[in-house]
């Protein structure tokens, strides 16, 4: 049985099991004895291939007059259908300086769903929203404000230095209303907000991938694994650090993946793929240009050492005098060409990331629309192995998180058995039109560590800082995803009535 | 061949099939309606499988489809060679991966009938290219690193031309509102509207 | 999609012919541009035998402007021709901007003016082919007890869907009229008309419009002297997506009085929802914000919001001072 996956689209999750579509496609190929296409409908993908799992959280919490968090109590259920569901620990990042004043309870509650799968950072964004939530309402109680109460309860001052800078980026030194929510609707009847939150992540690497790197005669250069299509970076990046190691351009490289055929690799997840496979390919990538110079030194009658790939071209290695072009030095290969294999290397990947975002919001008062005006994410992930994708990568966490805090929810009818927005009408997706100005930051502070994975802790926080800066605006607490305005509406109402800001 | 569209009561997708499967008899003859139609305007009947011709990206294409062929399926899976720039995705005419232009509008080719699109230029995110060159939207959108996975980026192409072929100074308001029906789930659109943006500045004659 | 045989008559006269009899309405569909019809079809909501292609006929595609002002708009014009077209959006804006803040581009490039009225319901449980309910002849509107979040708050029962149209409420303002074709006659009646609430007619449809009908063009008269109008759409999400609520308000103010009012409503009712006491109210009040505040509380004064929409009342509300502020500043 050989899998296929070309292109695959964006690989957000919900891959790590074969599932019953993958052993549905898999038992007909092997019925048939032809290849089979495996193509979900938008139904099936919502109902059979695997959603994150839904967790409903109570949270009871108190602080001290400067913000440091006292006592918490998290009561977690989790909601995974068939299966346990996911939740990443409570408190998420934060720490009580005395952990006797902390207890939580988890559980699964069971139904009749499909079974969660790992989904996109699964358990994270559940905890995050819980403790962002609980701890930004005590900030306000305390009167310590939204940045400061974060950063009395974080120890780890990596999240102070990210914290900082989201802050100055999204403007908030400027901000009028830093410890209540604004007092007086501007003259569009809309009110502007500004709201935090963290994230952490692994993203680690592992032995797992074999990567094959192959010099033809005709000049080719690719390097194969049999790792899945995840969108275009990995196929980028594999590329781009065998083309490097030969000192020849990006283009010059071909990524083979997609295949289970072209040899192990590890399941993609977790984010783990970058940190897993990069070393390999690095490390297969020098073995291979190790064997070409040693080929070309016997040739040119010079030691191996003294002999380079840079700009196209073998070059003294001291000096940099060019001896022959890259094609020239190809062509003396055999008709095989010559190829070494590669595996992880510990020394070049790292593990564990931080995060930062902020966001700022406009509620329009008449209407409930929570309209996001910018974003701002600090990022670190280790050596960035090509800074406009890891910018990519931010830009779409951020707005995946957007996404979700705005629009996105299964809506299950219990009575009938169905869901009932089962399609991209219904279930929405932020699009053009909502998109704010974003501002995607590397910490650069952080790049000695090796490759680590950074996709997943982006989507982590976004929702939480959008829900922080919602209340920062308005008042309005919401406690439960998606923002609508329907609930903004109501919540506003609830304020009014309550004698509340107007 | 994927099915014309999936069928979400499985018990009346096998009576259908056992109805269709009685006989498939080919009916009408779109090539030559329209010289019926100037000698004597009749209503026309189309059943069955019907043989017509498509102009897609300049070239005439011969495909046997049936009237519920969508333009989408008949360019991916009844062409041959098949073009797969667009993208089957929503198949609603919700998410705009299908985009191509219908002498020269954008329109969802997964919500148009392939028989009604005979005679009419179809352009697909292939036939922006000139002589294999990339069109000036299409370099941008490379330059830019405006697509990730890249299902949606064909339609976002396609959309993206269409508005800055009308307008080449089109505002980034104007490109988000003629994008709205396009969809992305990476979340590339930052710099699809750089690049689009960008592309404007070229197409007015600014290096 | 289940095959079908697809008819393309060359005449109004063979389109007529070809029409079915009430009995056998599900198994012949009118189809124009098609962007909703085939989503039903893709779905299995409906499963026709045939369609009845209108695109071959001759002027349904017409806009016209006579030299009095007065409007015609072919049932197989594009929303794209309608949002675009320059003389219309300087005599009646409303129509216009209700024409733009459809769908999509791609979608206004191909649906009609036709097609926009005669539109089904978005209703969650009338689109899912699971749920057999009281729109596709089962018994019971889910959407009662169960999740109405984007149902009516105006006019409901025993079906609580709204109309999804932004055209409807629209032309409903202007005070247009539609024309229906039959064999052998033709009707003309304010769009107001066309519309059935589902107490008042046949659940399965929101129309007056006969089996044996065609909707040919729709009629807007020329607008009053001094007559200022607008639609105002508001959507949940920004991109492609129906109205929530949605307002189409026409005033002639003189002197600072409201002279006349017309005041439609989307989105909240299963027909456009025209708030005729409040139009009453209007006229020879002061144009100034406390007017509109009265005003829309008196068109929002009989909603019977369901459990999950009850926002509506206020965000309607808040929409009709938006949009009588908007004409008159």
């Amino acid at each position: 049985m050989t899998t296929i996956v070309d292109y695959m689209g964006g690989g957000f999750g919900a891959k790590f099991g074969l599932g019953v579509e993958g052993q549905a496609a898999c038992e007909a190929a092997l019925e048939l004895k032809r290849p089979v296409h495996l193509m979900l409908t938008r139904e099936d993908e919502f109902l059979t291939a695997g959603n994150r799992s839904g967790a409903v959280i109570q949270v009871r919490a108190g602080v001290a007059k400067d913000g440091t968090l006292t006592a918490l109590q998290g009561e977690i259920q989790r909601l995974g259908g068939v299966g346990g569901g996911s939740f990443s620990g409570f408190p998420y990042i934060y720490k009580l300086r005395d952990e006797k004043g902390l207890h939580s309870s988890i559980r699964s509650v069971y139904t009749h769903f499909d079974a969660a799968r790992a989904m996109r950072a699964p358990g994270h964004v559940q905890a995050s929203f819980a403790i962002e939530s609980a701890l930004d309402e005590l900030g306000y109680l305390a009167g310590v404000g939204a940045l400061d109460i974060r950063k009395q309860n974080l120890t780890d001052q990596v999240y102070h230095r990210q914290l900082d800078r989201a802050a100055k980026e999204i403007g908030w030194e400027a901000h009028p209303n830093k410890l209540a929510p604004q007092e007086r609707p501007d003259a569009a009847g809309t009110k502007t907000g500004i709201g935090f939150a963290i994230s952490t992540w692994g993203g680690g690497g592992h032995e797992e991938c074999r990567v094959r790197v192959a010099v033809g005669r005709d000049g080719s250069l690719t390097a194969t694994v049999g790792t899945q299509d995840l969108g275009n970076g990995t196929r980028t990046y594999v590329a781009a650090i065998a083309a490097e190691e030969f000192g020849l351009p990006l283009e010059a490289a071909t990524a083979r993946i997609g295949n289970t055929s072209y040899g192990r690799a590890n399941a993609s997840g977790g984010s783990t793929t970058a940190a897993s496979l990069a070393p390999a390919v690095k490390d297969a990538a020098f073995n291979a240009a190790k064997a070409l110079r040693e080929h070309l030194a016997k040739g040119l009658g010079r030691g191996a050492a003294e002999l380079a790939f840079r700009g196209g071209s073998v070059v003294e290695s001291s000096g940099g005098k060019a001896l022959m072009t890259w094609k020239e030095a190809c062509a003396t290969l055999g008709s095989a060409g010559i190829s070494a294999d590669g595996e992880w290397r510990s020394e070049l990947a790292g593990n564990g990331v931080h995060g930062a975002q902020a966001a700022k919001v406009q509620v329009d008062l008449s209407t409930g629309r929570v309209r996001v005006l910018k974003m701002v994410g600090v990022q670190d992930c280790g050596l960035p192995l090509n800074r406009t994708a890891v910018e990519s990568q931010l830009n779409g966490g951020m707005i995946q998180a957007l996404s979700y805090a705005l629009h996105e929810e299964r809506v299950l009818e219990t009575g009938l058995g169905l869901m009932l927005n089962a399609n991209f009408v219904d279930y929405k997706i932020a699009g053009c039109q909502e998109m704010p100005e974003l501002v995607p930051l590397i910490d650069e502070e952080d790049i000695g560590r090796g490759v680590i994975g950074m996709a997943e802790p982006a989507i982590v926080p976004g929702h939480s800082a959008i829900a922080n800066a919602i209340f920062n605006a308005c008042g309005v607490r919401l406690r439960s995803l998606p923002f609508t305005p329907d609930k903004v509406l109501d919540g506003l109402a609830l304020l009014a009535a309550n004698g509340g800001a107007k | 061949m994927p099915p014309e569209s999936p069928d979400p009561r499985q018990h009346v997708s096998r009576r259908s099939f056992l109805k269709g499967a009685g006989g498939v008899a080919a009916a009408g003859g779109a090539l030559g309606a329209a010289k019926a139609f100037a000698a004597a305007p009749t209503t026309e009947r189309l059943s069955g499988t019907v043989e017509i011709e498509l102009l897609v990206n300049g070239e005439p294409r011969k495909v046997k489809v049936e009237p519920r062929t969508t333009l989408l399926n008949a360019l991916r899976n009844h062409c041959e060679p098949p073009v797969t720039g667009p993208k089957l995705v929503c198949d609603r005419g919700s998410c705009g991966a299908c985009t191509v232009l219908l002498e020269g509008q954008p329109v969802y080719s997964c919500m148009q009938l392939a028989v009604d699109c005979t005679g009419r230029a179809v352009t697909t995110v292939e036939g922006l290219a000139v002589d294999g060159k990339l069109s000036t939207v299409q370099e941008a959108f490379v330059a830019h690193d405006a697509l990730m996975c890249g299902f949606c980026t064909p339609g976002f192409v396609v959309s993206i031309s269409a508005c800055l072929q009308k307008n080449p100074k089109a505002t980034r308001e104007e490109l988000q509102q003629a994008c709205s029906g396009n969809f992305c789930r990476c979340g590339t659109y930052p710099r699809v509207f750089e690049a689009a943006l960008d592309a404007g500045r070229k197409l007015q004659g600014g290096r | 999609m289940k095959a079908f045989e697809l008819l393309r008559p060359a005449s109004l006269e063979q389109a007529l012919e070809l029409l079915p009899k009430p009995a056998d309405r599900e198994r012949v569909r009118v189809v124009a541009g098609g962007q909703d019809l085939y989503t039903e079809m893709k779905d299995r909501l409906i499963e026709p035998d045939q369609l009845l292609d209108l695109k071959r006929l001759a002027g349904f595609d017409r806009l016209e402007i006579d030299g009095a002002g007065n409007v015609t708009l072919g049932a197989l014009l594009t929303l794209s021709r309608v949002a675009e077209h320059a003389g219309l959006r300087a005599s009646l804006p409303l129509v216009g901007e209700a024409a733009l803040s459809i769908a999509s581009t791609q979608i206004r490039n191909v649906g009609t003016v036709g097609g926009n009225l005669n539109q089904r319901p978005r209703c969650w449980y009338y689109r899912h082919p699971g749920a057999h309910c009281l729109k596709k002849g089962g018994s019971e509107c889910f959407s009662k007890e169960g999740f109405n979040k984007y149902n009516a708050i105006l006019g409901g029962g025993p079906s609580y869907i709204v109309h999804p149209s932004d055209l409807a409420p629209a032309l409903v303002a202007a005070g247009a009229e539609v024309v229906l074709a039959k064999k052998g006659s033709s009707r003309t009646l304010p769009l107001e008309q066309y519309y059935t609430l589902p107490r008042d007619g046949d659940p399965l449809r929101e129309t007056v419009l006969g089996s044996d009908e065609i909707l040919t063009h729709v009629r807007i008269p020329a607008p009053a002297a001094g007559w200022k109008s607008t639609y105002l759409k508001f959507k949940e999400r920004g991109s492609f997506d129906f109205a929530l609520a949605s307002v189409a308000a026409g005033l002639v103010v003189e002197a600072g009085v409201v002279r006349s009012a017309r005041l439609v409503l989307g989105g909240v009712a299963p027909i456009p929802w025209r708030a005729k006491a409040a139009e009453e109210f209007l006229a020879g009040k002061p144009a100034q914000p406390a007017t509109w505040r009265e005003a829309a509380a008196i068109a929002l004064s009989k909603a019977e919001p369901l459990s999950d929409n009850e926002y509506k009342v206020a965000l309607s509300q808040n929409l009709i001072e938006r949009a009588f502020t908007r004409l008159t500043t």
